[in-house]
């Protein structure tokens, strides 16, 4: 091999087919024999594939990686493989026996639409149960509580034993403005909520949410989007200890009865909708308030979109609250 | 090895007793010389996509029939991967020779191709991923699941962690996720040409 490049820029100019008989014959034997230097060749493909996906590529290296990879229909799928493999809305589908019993149900009922027999003794009891628990908080409820409720119960399926910690973040940064010191708490900017010291007591393991500790909530203030044109895109960011990530979508104004919420990769995919929400009331306004499970998203840019409901009346979308997250690693 | 056409032989056809010489030849442990099967057929796999070749999976086929044909015709053969590997780029080489000759039939047109999937084919491919990630022994997908869970920092983690768990190297993993993975892309092949087909 006469170039004068390092072995990595090597594998990639193979990876891309652009390397002379010769050069291709030295890699391929080496991995033929040596089961470790292919693992490290197939390691190079995913980072390449994934830095295409992430826009990391420069120009050149983009119209090569495409002129190799979707040119060809084997390794094309590949592609969109990843893509789907590593898109968020993957990364909340776990294996059945992990998921949060709403996705099992959701999963449930869609399989008895789609007519699979033999799930419709199962649907019809998960129907009747939904039925009497519906009943059940009819009558136990009035509107509000049953929206905390709700709140409650996502945060149940978090850690169901114990009551969550709160961490009041401050509302979203834009990345590189000056956040403010967690030593002086702001709360005179306008919509910013008070702030409490972040850096909640650590677990006294030390280590991620496990089923014994205490589930911590971080508090997230999202302004729509219509005030936010122009602005650098919002960026939260999720300590590896929180487990329900609270956020309060400001509203300009309150004219429905109730809201619904989808979250979206952007511009892209559905993750989830939060129906028949309740704005609530904050000095100055109103927000509704959506809670997530921190382990159903990841680091990326996501939007909110909100759409709202009076009755007999069709939903119309309001506002929609694009944003970045950063899950900060532990 | 001089011409891959004379022994791709279409009249042979594999036998159980061929497959067995093969896999004996691989490792005398029956365990293992499966796992060696399974590493040598995605490292054919690779070889054929990294070449560019139109049907990698046809030709890993190929190739390993040749090598079983080979052993069982009683050809002692001292390393088994190496050896694919020589008939695979003599057939690679012969593939090149047909698509020139093709491709001199035809004007040469550059084609720009970027994934822009329509919210269709997304939802499709990801139906079709769910139904081939179920299909996936309980092991398997745990393994496909956690080896692409999280970002960066995240992911690296993650895949020590697996690794760490199943009690073998990151790059034994990184090997069993690319074959998980191979399994995952035909499996959602057929599944889209199904849906499409509906």
């Amino acid at each position: 091999m006469a170039r004068n490049i390092n072995h990595d820029d090597l594998i990639s100019l193979y990876l891309l087919g652009e390397l002379s008989e010769q050069e291709q014959h030295q890699i391929e034997k080496g991995y033929f024999e040596d089961d470790d230097y292919f693992a490290q060749l197939l390691s190079a493909e995913d980072e390449l594939i994934e830095r295409y996906l992430r826009h990391e590529l420069s120009e050149g290296e983009r119209s090569r990686f495409e002129k190799a990879f979707l040119g060809n229909p084997r390794r094309r799928r590949r592609v969109e493989t990843y893509q789907a493999l590593i898109s968020p809305a993957r990364q909340i589908r776990q294996p059945l026996k992990d998921r949060p019993s709403y996705l099992i149900w959701l999963d449930a009922l869609r399989t008895f639409l789609s007519g699979n027999g033999k799930i419709i003794p199962v649907a019809l009891a998960l129907l009747l149960l939904a039925v009497l628990a519906g009943l059940w908080l009819y009558t136990k409820n009035s509107a509000p509580q049953r929206e905390v409720a709700a709140n409650r119960a996502e945060q149940h399926e978090v850690k169901p034993e114990s009551s969550p910690q709160i961490v009041q973040n401050p509302p979203a940064t834009p990345p590189g403005a000056n956040r403010p010191s967690e030593e002086n708490p702001q709360g005179t900017a306008p919509g910013r909520k008070a702030q409490r010291d972040q850096r909640q007591p650590r677990l006294e393991n030390g280590s991620g949410p496990g089923p014994q500790q205490t589930p911590i909530v971080a508090t997230f203030m999202l302004i729509p989007g219509t005030l936010q044109r122009g602005a650098e895109l919002r960026t939260i960011e999720v300590r590896p200890d929180v487990t329900l990530i609270r956020l309060e979508l400001g509203l300009l104004e309150n004219d429905f009865s109730t809201y619904t919420v989808v979250l979206s990769q952007a511009g892209g995919r559905q993750i989830r909708k939060w129906p028949e929400l309740k704005a609530q009331s904050r000095a100055g306004g109103a927000v509704v308030v959506v809670n997530l499970p921190a382990r159903q998203i990841t680091s990326g840019v996501f939007e909110f979109s909100l759409y709202g409901v009076n009755s007999g009346h069709d939903a119309q979308e309001v506002e929609d609250y694009q944003f970045r997250v950063i899950k900060i690693p532990s | 090895m001089a011409d891959v056409s004379t022994n791709l032989k279409k009249d042979w056809a594999l036998t159980q007793a061929a497959f067995d010489k093969l896999l004996t030849s691989l490792d005398d442990d029956r365990e293992l010389a499966a796992e060696k099967y399974e590493v040598l057929r995605s490292k054919l796999s690779r070889f054929f996509q990294w070449r560019d070749c139109p049907s990698p999976e046809d030709h890993t086929d190929d190739v390993l029939n040749i090598v079983a044909r080979k052993i069982s015709e009683g050809e002692t053969i001292e390393n088994v991967s190496s050896y694919a590997y020589g008939v695979a780029r003599m057939l690679c080489k012969e593939i090149r020779k047909k698509q020139e000759a093709e491709q001199r039939a035809f004007t040469n047109i550059p084609i720009t191709v970027q994934i822009n999937q329509s919210d269709d084919e997304k939802d499709s491919l990801h139906e079709c991923l769910d139904k081939c990630i179920g299909k996936l022994p309980d092991e398997s997908r745990e393994l496909i699941i956690g080896y692409y869970q999280g970002d960066k920092r995240e992911k690296i983690d993650q895949r020590q962690v697996l690794a760490a768990k199943y009690n073998i190297t990151l790059n034994a993993l990184r090997i069993n996720a690319c074959r998980i993975r191979d399994k995952l892309e035909i499996c959602i092949d057929e599944c889209l040409k199904t849906v499409r087909a509906t």
